[in-house]
Protein backbone atom coordinates (compact mmCIF):
# COMPACT_ATOMS: atom_id res chain seq x y z
CA UNK A 1 0.00 0.00 0.00
CA UNK A 2 1.45 3.36 -0.93
CA UNK A 3 1.53 6.25 1.50
CA UNK A 4 -1.25 8.76 1.02
CA UNK A 5 -2.05 12.13 2.52
CA UNK A 6 -5.46 13.44 3.43
CA UNK A 7 -5.85 17.11 4.27
CA UNK A 8 -9.13 18.33 5.74
CA UNK A 9 -9.50 22.03 5.07
CA UNK A 10 -12.38 22.32 7.55
CA UNK A 11 -10.20 21.04 10.39
CA UNK A 12 -8.86 23.47 12.95
CA UNK A 13 -5.41 21.96 12.40
CA UNK A 14 -3.44 23.95 9.79
CA UNK A 15 -2.90 22.14 6.49
CA UNK A 16 0.90 22.20 6.81
CA UNK A 17 0.63 20.57 10.23
CA UNK A 18 -1.66 17.84 8.87
CA UNK A 19 0.89 17.12 6.15
CA UNK A 20 3.77 17.07 8.64
CA UNK A 21 2.08 14.74 11.11
CA UNK A 22 0.92 12.32 8.39
CA UNK A 23 4.39 12.08 6.86
CA UNK A 24 5.80 11.33 10.32
CA UNK A 25 3.05 8.75 10.82
CA UNK A 26 3.87 7.02 7.53
CA UNK A 27 7.56 6.91 8.49
CA UNK A 28 6.65 5.51 11.90
CA UNK A 29 4.44 2.85 10.32
CA UNK A 30 7.21 1.85 7.91
CA UNK A 31 5.26 2.84 4.81
CA UNK A 32 7.95 5.42 4.06
CA UNK A 33 11.51 4.22 4.48
CA UNK A 34 14.97 5.72 4.36
CA UNK A 35 15.77 7.00 0.87
CA UNK A 36 12.13 7.03 -0.34
CA UNK A 37 11.62 10.08 -2.50
CA UNK A 38 8.70 12.36 -1.75
CA UNK A 39 6.84 14.30 -4.46
CA UNK A 40 8.14 17.75 -5.27
CA UNK A 41 6.58 20.65 -3.38
CA UNK A 42 4.89 21.83 -6.56
CA UNK A 43 3.50 18.40 -7.45
CA UNK A 44 2.13 17.78 -3.96
CA UNK A 45 0.66 21.28 -3.76
CA UNK A 46 -1.04 20.74 -7.16
CA UNK A 47 -2.43 17.35 -6.10
CA UNK A 48 -3.81 18.78 -2.87
CA UNK A 49 -4.99 22.06 -4.42
CA UNK A 50 -2.96 24.00 -1.85
CA UNK A 51 -0.49 26.87 -2.14
CA UNK A 52 3.09 25.65 -2.64
CA UNK A 53 4.09 27.68 0.43
CA UNK A 54 1.89 25.46 2.62
CA UNK A 55 3.62 22.29 1.46
CA UNK A 56 7.02 24.00 1.61
CA UNK A 57 6.44 24.88 5.27
CA UNK A 58 5.54 21.27 6.11
CA UNK A 59 8.67 20.01 4.33
CA UNK A 60 10.80 22.65 6.09
CA UNK A 61 9.57 21.53 9.50
CA UNK A 62 10.09 17.89 8.58
CA UNK A 63 13.66 18.73 7.57
CA UNK A 64 14.28 20.59 10.82
CA UNK A 65 13.03 17.53 12.72
CA UNK A 66 15.42 15.29 10.78
CA UNK A 67 12.63 13.29 9.12
CA UNK A 68 13.48 14.30 5.55
CA UNK A 69 16.48 15.58 3.65
CA UNK A 70 16.34 17.90 0.66
CA UNK A 71 19.03 17.39 -1.92
CA UNK A 72 19.53 19.44 -5.04
CA UNK A 73 19.57 16.43 -7.38
CA UNK A 74 17.32 13.84 -5.79
CA UNK A 75 14.73 16.15 -4.22
CA UNK A 76 13.19 15.47 -0.83
CA UNK A 77 13.89 12.01 0.60
CA UNK A 78 13.26 10.29 3.90
CA UNK A 79 16.36 10.81 6.03
CA UNK A 80 18.58 8.06 7.31
CA UNK A 81 17.87 7.65 11.01
CA UNK A 82 14.53 9.44 10.88
CA UNK A 83 13.02 9.20 14.36
CA UNK A 84 10.72 6.14 14.41
CA UNK A 85 9.25 4.19 17.31
CA UNK A 86 10.67 0.84 18.27
CA UNK A 87 9.28 -2.18 16.46
CA UNK A 88 7.14 -3.39 19.34
CA UNK A 89 5.35 -0.05 19.65
CA UNK A 90 4.85 0.09 15.90
CA UNK A 91 3.37 -3.40 15.84
CA UNK A 92 1.08 -2.49 18.71
CA UNK A 93 -0.04 0.68 16.90
CA UNK A 94 -0.86 -1.31 13.74
CA UNK A 95 -2.79 -3.87 15.77
CA UNK A 96 -4.68 -1.10 17.55
CA UNK A 97 -5.56 0.62 14.27
CA UNK A 98 -6.99 -2.66 12.94
CA UNK A 99 -8.97 -3.21 16.13
CA UNK A 100 -10.33 0.33 16.03
CA UNK A 101 -11.46 -0.11 12.43
CA UNK A 102 -13.04 -3.46 13.22
CA UNK A 103 -14.95 -1.76 16.02
CA UNK A 104 -16.18 0.90 13.61
CA UNK A 105 -14.39 3.78 15.32
CA UNK A 106 -13.66 6.94 13.38
CA UNK A 107 -10.02 8.07 13.16
CA UNK A 108 -10.72 10.90 15.59
CA UNK A 109 -12.40 8.60 18.13
CA UNK A 110 -9.51 6.12 17.88
CA UNK A 111 -6.99 8.90 18.44
CA UNK A 112 -8.99 10.19 21.43
CA UNK A 113 -8.63 6.76 23.05
CA UNK A 114 -4.87 6.85 22.49
CA UNK A 115 -4.61 10.36 23.91
CA UNK A 116 -6.57 9.21 26.93
CA UNK A 117 -4.28 6.23 27.40
CA UNK A 118 -1.23 8.46 27.18
CA UNK A 119 -2.58 10.56 30.06
CA UNK A 120 -2.38 7.58 32.42
CA UNK B 1 32.22 20.39 -76.26
CA UNK B 2 30.34 21.59 -73.22
CA UNK B 3 29.20 18.81 -70.90
CA UNK B 4 25.60 17.77 -71.42
CA UNK B 5 23.24 18.68 -68.61
CA UNK B 6 19.96 16.98 -68.02
CA UNK B 7 17.52 17.63 -65.32
CA UNK B 8 13.96 17.37 -64.18
CA UNK B 9 12.41 19.85 -61.81
CA UNK B 10 8.90 19.08 -60.81
CA UNK B 11 6.38 21.79 -60.25
CA UNK B 12 6.09 21.84 -56.43
CA UNK B 13 2.32 21.66 -56.70
CA UNK B 14 2.57 18.69 -59.01
CA UNK B 15 4.90 17.02 -56.57
CA UNK B 16 3.15 17.64 -53.27
CA UNK B 17 -0.42 17.25 -54.35
CA UNK B 18 0.53 14.11 -56.18
CA UNK B 19 -2.53 13.66 -58.36
CA UNK B 20 -5.62 12.05 -56.91
CA UNK B 21 -4.15 9.35 -54.64
CA UNK B 22 -2.97 11.60 -51.79
CA UNK B 23 -6.37 13.22 -51.12
CA UNK B 24 -7.85 9.71 -50.96
CA UNK B 25 -5.17 8.54 -48.52
CA UNK B 26 -5.69 11.65 -46.36
CA UNK B 27 -9.45 11.09 -46.36
CA UNK B 28 -9.10 7.42 -45.34
CA UNK B 29 -6.63 8.42 -42.62
CA UNK B 30 -8.92 11.06 -41.17
CA UNK B 31 -11.92 8.69 -41.24
CA UNK B 32 -9.88 6.02 -39.42
CA UNK B 33 -8.81 8.49 -36.76
CA UNK B 34 -12.35 9.84 -36.42
CA UNK B 35 -13.64 6.30 -35.84
CA UNK B 36 -10.87 5.71 -33.25
CA UNK B 37 -11.69 8.96 -31.43
CA UNK B 38 -15.40 8.06 -31.36
CA UNK B 39 -14.54 4.59 -30.06
CA UNK B 40 -12.38 6.13 -27.34
CA UNK B 41 -14.87 8.69 -26.08
CA UNK B 42 -17.78 6.24 -26.15
CA UNK B 43 -15.96 3.70 -23.97
CA UNK B 44 -18.44 2.52 -21.32
CA UNK B 45 -17.92 3.49 -17.69
CA UNK B 46 -17.26 0.79 -15.10
CA UNK B 47 -19.72 0.40 -12.28
CA UNK B 48 -19.10 2.20 -9.01
CA UNK B 49 -17.88 0.02 -6.16
CA UNK B 50 -17.30 0.78 -2.49
CA UNK B 51 -14.20 0.02 -0.49
CA UNK B 52 -14.23 -3.44 1.06
CA UNK B 53 -13.54 -2.24 4.58
CA UNK B 54 -16.34 0.29 4.83
CA UNK B 55 -13.93 3.23 5.09
CA UNK B 56 -13.86 6.21 2.77
CA UNK B 57 -11.42 4.52 0.44
CA UNK B 58 -10.68 6.04 -2.94
CA UNK B 59 -13.10 4.72 -5.53
CA UNK B 60 -12.31 3.19 -8.89
CA UNK B 61 -12.04 5.65 -11.71
CA UNK B 62 -15.39 7.12 -12.76
CA UNK B 63 -16.86 5.98 -9.44
CA UNK B 64 -16.22 9.39 -7.89
CA UNK B 65 -17.91 12.46 -9.42
CA UNK B 66 -14.59 14.28 -9.68
CA UNK B 67 -13.16 11.32 -11.59
CA UNK B 68 -16.10 11.28 -13.98
CA UNK B 69 -15.55 15.00 -14.53
CA UNK B 70 -11.85 14.37 -15.25
CA UNK B 71 -12.66 11.64 -17.77
CA UNK B 72 -15.19 13.92 -19.50
CA UNK B 73 -12.59 16.67 -19.66
CA UNK B 74 -10.05 14.30 -21.20
CA UNK B 75 -12.55 13.11 -23.82
CA UNK B 76 -13.60 16.66 -24.73
CA UNK B 77 -9.97 17.69 -25.18
CA UNK B 78 -9.34 14.61 -27.34
CA UNK B 79 -12.31 15.35 -29.63
CA UNK B 80 -11.43 19.05 -29.86
CA UNK B 81 -7.77 18.28 -30.59
CA UNK B 82 -8.61 15.87 -33.44
CA UNK B 83 -11.29 18.19 -34.86
CA UNK B 84 -8.58 20.87 -34.91
CA UNK B 85 -6.26 18.37 -36.61
CA UNK B 86 -8.88 17.62 -39.29
CA UNK B 87 -9.83 21.27 -39.83
CA UNK B 88 -6.19 22.34 -40.04
CA UNK B 89 -5.53 19.54 -42.54
CA UNK B 90 -8.33 20.85 -44.77
CA UNK B 91 -7.19 24.45 -44.49
CA UNK B 92 -3.56 23.56 -45.25
CA UNK B 93 -4.71 21.54 -48.26
CA UNK B 94 -6.54 24.59 -49.62
CA UNK B 95 -3.50 26.74 -48.90
CA UNK B 96 -1.26 24.37 -50.86
CA UNK B 97 -3.67 24.39 -53.81
CA UNK B 98 -3.99 28.16 -53.65
CA UNK B 99 -0.29 28.96 -53.26
CA UNK B 100 1.82 29.45 -56.35
CA UNK B 101 5.60 29.02 -56.29
CA UNK B 102 5.85 28.47 -52.52
CA UNK B 103 3.42 25.53 -52.42
CA UNK B 104 6.19 23.00 -51.77
CA UNK B 105 7.33 24.75 -48.62
CA UNK B 106 3.73 25.23 -47.43
CA UNK B 107 3.05 21.52 -47.95
CA UNK B 108 6.28 20.55 -46.19
CA UNK B 109 5.44 22.65 -43.14
CA UNK B 110 1.75 21.72 -43.05
CA UNK B 111 2.05 18.62 -40.78
CA UNK B 112 4.13 20.53 -38.23
CA UNK B 113 1.68 23.45 -38.27
CA UNK B 114 -1.25 21.05 -37.84
CA UNK B 115 0.63 19.30 -35.03
CA UNK B 116 1.36 22.59 -33.29
CA UNK B 117 -2.36 23.45 -33.23
CA UNK B 118 -3.19 19.91 -32.05
CA UNK B 119 -0.65 20.20 -29.22
CA UNK B 120 -1.84 23.69 -28.26
CA UNK B 121 -5.35 22.27 -27.73
CA UNK B 122 -3.85 19.58 -25.47
CA UNK B 123 -1.80 22.25 -23.68
CA UNK B 124 -4.99 24.21 -23.03
CA UNK B 125 -6.64 21.00 -21.83
CA UNK B 126 -3.88 20.38 -19.30
CA UNK B 127 -3.94 24.00 -18.08
CA UNK B 128 -7.70 23.75 -17.50
CA UNK B 129 -7.55 20.25 -15.94
CA UNK B 130 -10.08 20.02 -13.05
CA UNK B 131 -8.51 20.97 -9.75
CA UNK B 132 -9.47 19.53 -6.37
CA UNK B 133 -12.15 21.71 -4.79
CA UNK B 134 -13.66 19.63 -1.99
CA UNK B 135 -13.02 20.22 1.72
CA UNK B 136 -10.97 17.02 1.98
CA UNK B 137 -7.99 16.70 -0.35
CA UNK B 138 -6.03 13.51 -0.98
CA UNK B 139 -2.67 12.86 -2.58
CA UNK B 140 -0.13 10.11 -2.84
CA UNK B 141 3.33 10.51 -1.37
CA UNK B 142 4.87 8.56 -4.23
CA UNK B 143 7.17 10.59 -6.45
CA UNK B 144 5.67 10.68 -9.93
CA UNK B 145 8.04 10.52 -12.87
CA UNK B 146 7.62 10.83 -16.61
CA UNK B 147 8.45 7.14 -17.09
CA UNK B 148 5.39 6.21 -14.98
CA UNK B 149 3.16 8.17 -17.34
CA UNK B 150 4.60 7.89 -20.84
CA UNK B 151 4.38 4.56 -22.65
CA UNK B 152 7.86 3.33 -23.58
CA UNK B 153 6.92 1.86 -26.96
CA UNK B 154 5.14 4.97 -28.19
CA UNK B 155 7.90 7.26 -26.89
CA UNK B 156 10.62 5.16 -28.56
CA UNK B 157 8.69 5.13 -31.85
CA UNK B 158 8.16 8.91 -31.75
CA UNK B 159 11.84 9.41 -30.89
CA UNK B 160 12.87 7.16 -33.79
CA UNK B 161 10.70 9.13 -36.20
CA UNK B 162 12.18 12.40 -34.97
CA UNK B 163 15.71 11.05 -35.33
CA UNK B 164 15.05 9.74 -38.85
CA UNK B 165 13.53 13.08 -39.84
CA UNK B 166 16.38 15.19 -38.45
CA UNK B 167 19.07 12.87 -39.85
CA UNK B 168 17.44 12.90 -43.30
CA UNK B 169 17.10 16.69 -43.32
CA UNK B 170 20.75 17.14 -42.28
CA UNK B 171 21.88 14.69 -44.96
CA UNK B 172 19.79 16.32 -47.68
CA UNK B 173 20.82 19.78 -46.52
CA UNK B 174 24.51 18.96 -46.97
CA UNK B 175 24.07 17.11 -50.28
CA UNK B 176 21.75 19.56 -52.05
CA UNK B 177 22.78 22.09 -54.68
CA UNK B 178 23.66 25.63 -53.66
CA UNK B 179 20.06 26.82 -54.10
CA UNK B 180 18.87 24.20 -51.60
CA UNK B 181 16.07 22.97 -53.85
CA UNK B 182 17.68 20.34 -56.06
CA UNK B 183 20.33 17.63 -56.08
CA UNK B 184 22.84 16.94 -58.85
CA UNK B 185 25.10 14.18 -60.12
CA UNK B 186 28.03 15.12 -62.31
CA UNK B 187 30.36 13.08 -64.49
CA UNK B 188 33.06 14.16 -66.93
CA UNK B 189 30.74 14.28 -69.90
CA UNK B 190 27.75 15.87 -68.24
CA UNK B 191 25.52 16.18 -65.21
CA UNK B 192 22.04 15.47 -64.04
CA UNK B 193 19.89 17.46 -61.66
CA UNK B 194 16.52 16.79 -60.05
CA UNK B 195 14.19 18.55 -57.69
CA UNK B 196 12.44 19.38 -55.54
CA UNK B 197 14.96 18.12 -53.00
CA UNK B 198 14.93 19.05 -49.31
CA UNK B 199 18.12 21.12 -49.21
CA UNK B 200 18.55 23.96 -46.74
CA UNK B 201 15.77 25.94 -48.44
CA UNK B 202 13.32 23.34 -47.08
CA UNK B 203 15.42 21.74 -44.34
CA UNK B 204 15.98 24.83 -42.17
CA UNK B 205 12.26 25.69 -41.78
CA UNK B 206 11.45 21.99 -41.36
CA UNK B 207 14.07 21.55 -38.65
CA UNK B 208 12.69 24.63 -36.87
CA UNK B 209 9.10 23.37 -37.15
CA UNK B 210 10.13 19.92 -35.92
CA UNK B 211 11.86 21.50 -32.92
CA UNK B 212 8.65 23.38 -32.09
CA UNK B 213 6.60 20.16 -32.25
CA UNK B 214 9.11 18.23 -30.10
CA UNK B 215 9.38 21.00 -27.48
CA UNK B 216 5.61 21.45 -27.33
CA UNK B 217 5.13 17.69 -26.95
CA UNK B 218 7.62 17.66 -24.08
CA UNK B 219 5.87 20.58 -22.40
CA UNK B 220 2.42 18.98 -22.65
CA UNK B 221 3.72 15.63 -21.35
CA UNK B 222 5.37 17.44 -18.43
CA UNK B 223 2.04 19.05 -17.59
CA UNK B 224 0.39 15.61 -17.75
CA UNK B 225 2.89 14.36 -15.16
CA UNK B 226 2.48 17.40 -12.91
CA UNK B 227 -1.27 18.00 -13.13
CA UNK B 228 -3.49 17.59 -10.08
CA UNK B 229 -4.41 14.05 -9.09
CA UNK B 230 -8.03 13.06 -9.61
CA UNK B 231 -9.58 13.56 -6.21
CA UNK B 232 -11.13 10.43 -4.79
CA UNK B 233 -9.72 7.98 -7.37
CA UNK B 234 -7.33 5.11 -6.75
CA UNK B 235 -3.70 6.03 -7.36
CA UNK B 236 -3.53 3.39 -10.11
CA UNK B 237 -6.62 4.84 -11.78
CA UNK B 238 -5.16 8.32 -11.66
CA UNK B 239 -1.99 6.97 -13.24
CA UNK B 240 -4.07 5.20 -15.90
CA UNK B 241 -5.74 8.49 -16.75
CA UNK B 242 -2.34 10.18 -17.04
CA UNK B 243 -1.04 7.35 -19.25
CA UNK B 244 -4.13 7.73 -21.40
CA UNK B 245 -3.51 11.47 -21.77
CA UNK B 246 0.16 10.85 -22.57
CA UNK B 247 -0.74 8.26 -25.21
CA UNK B 248 -3.26 10.60 -26.87
CA UNK B 249 -0.70 13.42 -27.03
CA UNK B 250 2.00 11.13 -28.38
CA UNK B 251 -0.41 9.57 -30.90
CA UNK B 252 -0.82 12.96 -32.58
CA UNK B 253 2.81 14.05 -32.17
CA UNK B 254 4.22 10.87 -33.72
CA UNK B 255 1.70 11.13 -36.57
CA UNK B 256 2.94 14.65 -37.33
CA UNK B 257 6.58 13.52 -37.24
CA UNK B 258 5.72 10.45 -39.31
CA UNK B 259 3.88 12.42 -42.01
CA UNK B 260 6.69 14.97 -42.21
CA UNK B 261 9.30 12.22 -42.44
CA UNK B 262 7.18 10.43 -45.05
CA UNK B 263 7.02 13.53 -47.25
CA UNK B 264 10.73 14.28 -46.87
CA UNK B 265 11.74 10.70 -47.69
CA UNK B 266 9.36 10.50 -50.65
CA UNK B 267 10.63 13.75 -52.17
CA UNK B 268 14.26 12.86 -51.43
CA UNK B 269 13.89 9.37 -52.87
CA UNK B 270 12.18 10.61 -56.02
CA UNK B 271 14.92 13.17 -56.72
CA UNK B 272 17.77 10.74 -55.98
CA UNK B 273 16.14 8.05 -58.13
CA UNK B 274 15.70 10.53 -60.95
CA UNK B 275 19.39 11.52 -61.10
CA UNK B 276 20.40 7.88 -60.72
CA UNK B 277 18.30 6.83 -63.71
CA UNK B 278 19.61 9.58 -65.98
CA UNK B 279 21.69 7.94 -68.74
CA UNK B 280 25.33 9.02 -68.48
CA UNK B 281 26.29 7.83 -71.93
CA UNK B 282 28.71 5.15 -73.07
CA UNK B 283 31.60 4.73 -70.61
CA UNK B 284 29.97 7.02 -68.06
CA UNK B 285 29.52 6.05 -64.39
CA UNK B 286 26.56 3.89 -63.52
CA UNK B 287 23.76 5.58 -61.61
CA UNK B 288 22.26 2.23 -60.64
CA UNK B 289 23.17 2.28 -56.93
CA UNK B 290 21.88 5.83 -56.61
CA UNK B 291 18.64 4.86 -58.29
CA UNK B 292 18.31 1.89 -55.91
CA UNK B 293 18.85 4.12 -52.85
CA UNK B 294 16.31 6.58 -54.23
CA UNK B 295 13.75 3.81 -54.77
CA UNK B 296 14.21 2.52 -51.22
CA UNK B 297 13.82 6.02 -49.77
CA UNK B 298 10.77 6.73 -51.92
CA UNK B 299 9.13 3.50 -50.73
CA UNK B 300 10.19 4.01 -47.10
CA UNK B 301 8.40 7.38 -46.96
CA UNK B 302 4.83 6.15 -47.54
CA UNK B 303 5.54 3.05 -45.41
CA UNK B 304 6.53 5.26 -42.46
CA UNK B 305 3.52 7.52 -42.98
CA UNK B 306 1.15 4.57 -43.10
CA UNK B 307 2.74 2.97 -40.01
CA UNK B 308 2.40 6.26 -38.11
CA UNK B 309 -1.29 6.41 -39.00
CA UNK B 310 -1.83 2.84 -37.78
CA UNK B 311 0.13 3.58 -34.58
CA UNK B 312 -2.04 6.67 -33.98
CA UNK B 313 -5.27 4.69 -34.33
CA UNK B 314 -4.01 1.81 -32.14
CA UNK B 315 -2.71 4.22 -29.46
CA UNK B 316 -6.04 6.05 -29.39
CA UNK B 317 -8.07 2.86 -29.04
CA UNK B 318 -5.75 1.52 -26.34
CA UNK B 319 -5.88 4.81 -24.45
CA UNK B 320 -9.66 4.44 -24.27
CA UNK B 321 -9.45 0.87 -22.99
CA UNK B 322 -6.89 1.94 -20.38
CA UNK B 323 -9.36 4.13 -18.51
CA UNK B 324 -12.38 1.88 -19.08
CA UNK B 325 -11.59 -0.79 -16.49
CA UNK B 326 -11.29 -0.09 -12.75
CA UNK B 327 -8.02 -0.80 -10.94
CA UNK B 328 -9.49 -3.81 -9.24
CA UNK B 329 -9.74 -5.73 -12.50
CA UNK B 330 -6.87 -4.15 -14.42
CA UNK B 331 -3.74 -6.23 -14.79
Amino acid sequence: MSARLEVDLTSGVPAYEQIRTQVVAHVAAGRLQTGDRLPTIRALATDLGLAPGTVARAFRELELAGVVLTRRRSGTVIADGAPVPVDAARAAAIAYARAARAAGLSDEAALDLVRGALLD
Amino acid sequence: MAPARTGRRLNPEEDVVGGSILPLVAFVLLVAIAVAVLAVVSTPSPATSDGDDGRADPQPLLGAPSARRARRHLDRVTVLAWLTFAAATGVSWLLVLDTGPGAGLVAALAPAAIGTLFLLVHLLGEITWPRPDGPVRRATLRHRQARHVIGTGLAVWAGTLGTVLVATLLATGFTADADGRAVSRTWPAGSSSAGPYPGWHYAVPLLGATAVVVLLTGLVLRLVVLRAAVDGAHEEDDLALRRSSGARVLAGAQLVLGLTAAGVLLVTGSAVRSIGLTPSGAGGPSGGPLAAVGTVLALAGPAIGLTSAVVAVVALVRSGARVAAPATVRG
